[in-house]
Formats: structure tokens, C-alpha cells, sequence
């Protein structure tokens, strides 16, 4: 009860961050100088045509006017046409988005198992080598972009000890499993073809690596901060009191509570990675929807670049509520009212 | 009357507002900044790293090397006593262009907070103290919107859609950025506002602006500096990734992300073209980070 009201509240919040988006997105687009219609078909199309492909484009309709056509196709999945690919921007992404979308759960499913490892371990061993390792690793992964990872990885793995690929998805004597969810792996597993599941999660490493690095260290210092501040708790002498092994105490009643902060992190991480995405990508030459955006952007192209902000908007906006919900069950005393600060 | 209201008025003032929280207690201020040891390597960084950006001109060894300066017989030049990070693919000296992609950056650090954070500040305290009005709710949707997708994917979209300049990027990343500024700001001014001096400056009919900007805004001030200097390092970060996806400054000013993406073809063999600027991206954001949380250690120190 409590539970569904606050959930429709969020999901109600989700949906009006992402029509105010759209908004922002759409005056943006419209504002800057360039006639849509124009540079659609180049700069030698006769004029009556472009007025023609205006006309279709309703770009001869007031503003709100346009917003709303534009909207209504966006709704039904119709984002127009890409100005480099002559294709529609929806197939484009439905293409893209997979390769992204697995490149991008893989950094976070390192960044889970990680992040709480290390954090752990730095508190279980405060203020020893282990500890003061993991801040100093932590300082570094905050100062170093993801693309500057790549780009030793590159050095590093690519030709000085080659022993991972660096560039794409799958190597080129191995061919794509049929496509079923565009995730690789996944299709390759639910085939049980396990040659192309090996190569492609091979080839998966490094970038993930690259990605994850950044937000991983500082995610353990978080766990790390939590879980000594709760050590000094009343329930764990309570606990302690009753006899319960130590590492039964860490794990089950420690852990658990002090994983809530790092959980809203990781979340807000989890969907930052898919802008950093955009030059990992670049590197590794991984066929995601980033690359795809940054060709767009490279000419100018405005309606895959609304569509994949709206998109990716759209993630990181549903990753809040599924973060919302994670840490409601980590902790049944939290107040649905004020359900996360920042 | 109205005399002995602003009489009453000052002294309540004088009573509460905390004075300069800076320049009071230097000595003391010092003590907890360098504490932690870190903080001061983070200043010695960034200290030499303004210093060398402003007298970029004249402290760089090939200073024309930052322009339209081509010399094939030296392109591709290891690293080497006369050019320290070595020579890029037309002969321009790294470690010189460095140093010049240093001044941008900081001037786009400097820039896009400036114009972040008074804008964030004003609408953050104007809706933490007009709580429960329309004004807040549209402040603070807008707000929720902004905060709603990652900065840097912002930032890249805006860019992309203007034409790719330094002025530019930074108009970008101030674009969105203000926000975090207004929530910060927001929720430290709704709670600000119920304290007793607040109240008192309002009975004794102290204007809004006053209320505003001399009892709430003087006591926000300490987190707000805090986090612009907690800042500094992200928008470096996000302003060469930026110019290294070809959106920021254009050749051949050098920045430092577009100097990376550079070299990124010529990897195996001439490593030093993008490791070296990868390197100047790595030092300046660490000291940036390093003295943020000797800033903060100093701003905070009595809350831990």
C-alpha cells in the first residue's frame, strides 16, 4: 500500500523528468541555427523541395505545434531519419543499444562484486596497508577518465602483452550467434555455443575494465566510511553479545545496512557509465549506440542526437526507481516520504 | 519607528551572522587544511600548474608551438632533453602544448563555475525560502529535470547541437550544472530559514532581500565554496573529455583531450603523443581533488 503509493509517485516523477527533457531537448534542437529541413537534403536540393520536406517535417507549424507532432512520433518509437545513415534513427538504435547496453551492465556487475569486496576489506582492515591502498587507488580512480584507462589499456594490452583483444566485440574469425537479445553473451549462452561466449566475453573485459575502474574505488571507500561508521553501533555489541561469529556479524548484520548509500552511488554510477561509454567506445571501437551518437554529433545530426538523449535519459531516470526500490529493501525502517536525499 | 527596527536589526545581525569565515582564522584554517598531508601536495600541484599556465608564454620552451606551427624534419621525436614529452606527428613540441592546454582548462574550470554557481545559489535560496509557493515547485522540478540525466551526456548533446569551440563547451557544461548548486543551496536554505535569527531579522522587518542575502546566503557560503572547489577536478574531467571526442577547443589551440584522441593512432609506436597528455589530464584533476578535500577538511573539520 504504502509501497505502491510511493512507487507511482516515483515512476509519475520518472515520466515528467523525461517530457521535461523531450522539452528541453526539442527547443534546443530547434533554436540553434541550421534549417533541419535544409540540411537534410544538402545544400543543392532544389528550394521547392526543401519547402515540400519542410512541410513534412511540419517545421512550418508554430513551436508547440511541432513539439507535438514531434513527441507523438517520438512516443511511438519514431525518432525521423538520420541524416548519415539514411536509415530510421529507431532501427539505428535498436542495432546499437545492445552492444552498449551489455558492455554497460557488465561494468556494473564488476562494480557490485567489487566495489563491496574491496570496501570490505578496507574495513575490515582499517588503517593497515590494505586500507590505505584502497584510498590511494580510490584518489586515482576519481582523477583518472575512463578514455585515459583505455587508452594504457590500449598500450598496455593491445601491443606491448597481447594477451586480450582490444577492438571490437568478436574476432573475425568467429561469427555473430543469431540475434536474439543483441547481448552476446546472452545469445551465445542461450544457444549454448560457448566458443563465440568465451570470445565475446573476452573481448568484453578491457572496456568494462575501463569503465568501471573509475567509479569502483570510490564506491568501496563509500562501503568502506559506512561500515565503520556503523561498527560502533548498539546492535552489533548486541550481537556480539549473543555470540555470533565475527565474520557472520560483518557479512549479515554489518554489511547490509551500511550498503545503502553505496547502492544510491552506484545507481547514479551505473548510468553515468553509459556517457562514458561514449569514448570507451571510441577506443575500443565497440559498435554501441555511442559511437553511433558521436558520428551524429559530428555532423550535426539533430534527430539521432534528441533521440539518443531522450533514451539514454530514459535509462538513467528508471535506473533511479529500481535503486529506489533496492534500497527500500536493504532497509525497512527508511521513510517512504523522504526516500533518498541527493 | 522604522529607525529603531534597522537598530535592532543590526545588532541581532551582528550577534548571529558568522564573519568572514575565512580570513579570521588563517591560522587556524591553515592547521586543518594541511593536516592531511595529501592537501598539500594537491596545492603544491596546482599552484605550479597556474603558475606555468600563466606564464605559459615565456616559461615554455617552443611557446609557438601552441599555434599553426608545422615542422616535419622534427615530427615524431621521442622524448628527449630538448623536447621533454616528445614532438607530435607535424613536429609541435608535447610537453609545450601541455602547458598552453593547461591554461584552457582552467579557464574553462573557472568560467563555467562562475556561471554555475551565483545562478545556482540565487534560485536555490529563492526556493528554499519561498517554501511552499509555486515558484519553489517550478525552481525545483526544473531542478529535477536537469539532475535527471548525467552531466557529461548533457553537456555532449549541447555541444554537439553548437557549433564545437571552447566558448562553446563551456556553455555546455554550465548548462546543466547550475543545478546541483540549487539543491544544494535549496535544502540548506529551507532549514536555514526556520533558525531563530532568521526569525528575529524578519519580526523586526528586515526586507526579503536582506533575509536572503545577508542571514541565509553568508551561512551557506562555506559547503557552497567547498563544493565549487570539489568541482573544479569534474569539470576538467568532463571538459577534456570534450575536446577529446572533438567538441571543445579546435586545432591547433591545443586541449588536452583532443592532444589524447590525437595520438590514439599512432599508439604502438608513438606512445608519447597521447600518453603524455593523458598523464597532464590525470596530474591536474588529482591536484584539483587533493586540495578539494583539504578545502573541505578545513570548511568541515568541526562536523565529523
Amino acid at each position: 500500500m504504502k509501497f505502491g503509493s510511493f512507487l507511482l509517485k516515483r515512476l509519475l516523477l520518472s515520466i515528467f523528468v523525461i517530457l521535461g527533457l523531450s522539452i528541453l531537448i526539442f527547443i534546443i534542437a530547434r533554436v540553434v541555427p541550421g534549417d533541419p529541413a535544409r540540411m537534410t537534403l544538402g545544400p543543392r536540393a532544389p528550394e521547392e523541395v526543401v519547402q515540400r520536406l519542410r512541410q513534412e517535417m511540419y517545421l512550418d507549424k508554430p513551436l508547440p505545434e511541432q513539439y507535438f507532432y514531434w513527441i507523438r512520433g517520438a512516443l511511438s518509437g519514431d525518432f525521423g531519419y538520420s541524416l548519415v545513415t539514411y536509415r530510421k534513427v529507431s532501427e539505428d538504435i535498436k542495432e546499437y543499444l545492445p552492444a552498449t547496453i551489455e558492455l554497460c551492465t557488465f561494468t556494473g556487475i564488476q562494480m557490485v562484486i567489487f566495489a563491496i569486496l574491496f570496501g570490505t576489506l578496507a574495513a575490515q582492515y582499517k588503517d593497515t596497508w590494505v586500507d590505505n591502498l584502497i584510498r590511494a587507488l580510490s584518489y586515482f580512480g576519481i582523477a583518472i577518465p575512463a578514455f585515459v584507462v583505455a587508452i594504457f589499456f590500449m598500450l598496455l594490452f593491445g601491443y606491448h602483452w597481447p594477451i586480450l583483444p582490444v577492438l571490437g566485440r568478436l574476432s573475425s574469425g568467429i561469427s555473430y550467434p543469431t540475434k536474439i537479445t543483441g547481448l552476446l553473451t546472452l545469445d551465445s549462452l542461450i544457444q549454448g555455443n560457448f566458443v563465440v561466449f568465451w570470445d565475446a566475453l573476452k573481448h568484453l573485459l578491457l572496456p568494462s575494465v575501463a569503465l568501471s575502474l573509475a567509479y569502483l574505488f570510490q564506491e568501496a571507500r563509500f562501503t568502506r566510511s559506512s561500515m565503520v561508521e556503523n561498527m560502533h553501533k548498539d546492535f552489533l555489541f548486541a550481537e556480539r553479545g549473543y555470540g555470533i561469529p565475527e565474520r557472520v556479524i560483518m557479512f549479515k548484520y554489518l554489511l547490509k545496512p551500511s550498503l545503502i548509500p553505496t547502492v544510491s552511488m552506484m545507481g547514479l554510477d551505473f548510468s553515468s557509465s553509459f556517457a562514458n561509454a561514449f569514448l570507451v567506445e571510441m577506443i575500443f571501437n565497440w559498435p554501441g549506440i555511442s559511437r553511433y551518437a558521436i558520428s551524429a554529433m559530428m555532423s550535426k545530426d539533430l534527430s539521432v542526437i534528441s533521440a539518443v538523449i531522450i533514451v539514454l535519459g530514459a535509462v538513467f531516470v528508471f535506473m533511479n526507481v529500481i535503486v529506489d526500490i533496492i534500497v527500500i529493501f536493504l532497509d525497512p525502517r527508511i521513510r517512504l516520504s523522504t526516500s533518498r536525499g541527493i | 519607528m522604522r529607525n529603531s527596527n534597522q537598530h535592532n536589526n543590526s545588532i541581532a545581525i551582528s550577534l548571529v551572522r558568522p564573519k568572514s569565515i575565512f580570513w579570521n582564522n588563517l591560522g587556524k584554517n591553515w592547521y586543518k587544511f594541511s593536516r592531511n598531508k595529501l592537501s598539500i601536495v594537491g596545492l603544491v600541484i596546482v599552484t605550479g600548474i597556474i603558475i606555468s599556465a600563466i606564464f605559459a608564454p615565456w616559461i615554455t620552451p617552443y611557446p609557438e608551438h601552441a599555434g599553426p606551427f608545422i615542422d616535419f624534419n622534427n615530427a615524431g621525436q621521442p622524448p628527449s632533453l630538448q623536447h621533454l614529452c616528445g614532438t607530435d606527428t607535424i613536429g609541435r613540441d608535447i610537453f609545450s602544448r601541455i602547458i598552453f592546454a593547461y591554461h584552457g582548462a582552467l579557464i574553462m574550470a573557472f568560467v563555467v563555475l562562475l556561471l554555475a554557481a551565483p545562478l545556482g545559489v540565487f534560485l536555490g535560496l529563492i526556493a528554499g525560502y519561498l517554501r511552499n509557493t509555486w515558484i519553489n515547485t517550478v525552481i525545483m522540478r526544473i531542478v529535477d529535470i536537469f539532475i535527471g540525466i548525467p552531466s557529461l551526456i548533457l553537456a555532449l548533446a549541447i555541444a554537439a547541437m553548437l557549433e564545437p569551440n571552447l566558448m562553446n563547451s563551456m556553455i555546455a557544461i554550465s548548462f546543466g550544472w547550475w543545478s546541483w548548486y540549487t539543491r544544494l543551496v535549496y535544502g540548506m536554505a529551507s532549514s536555514i530559514r526556520n533558525e531563530y535569527f532568521v526569525i528575529a531579522a524578519d519580526l523586526t522587518g528586515a526586507s526579503k532581500f536582506h533575509i536572503l542575502f545577508r542571514e541565509i546566503l553568508p551561512n551557506c557560503l562555506s559547503t557552497v565554496f567547498t563544493k565549487m572547489a570539489l568541482d573544479i577536478g569534474w569539470v576538467i574531467l568532463i571538459g577534456a573529455s570534450l575536446s577529446f571526442v572533438g567538441l571543445g577547443e579546435q586545432p591547433p589551440t591545443p586541449a588536452l583531450g583532443q592532444m589524447v584522441s590525437d595520438g590514439a593512432g599512432y599508439m604502438p609506436t608513438l606512445w608519447w603523443i597521447s600518453i603524455f597528455p593523458s598523464l597532464a589530464i590525470v596530474l591536474i584533476i588529482l591536484g584539483f581533488n587533493l586540495m578539494g578535500d583539504g578545502i573541505r577538511d578545513m570548511f568541515e573539520a568541526g562536523r565529523e
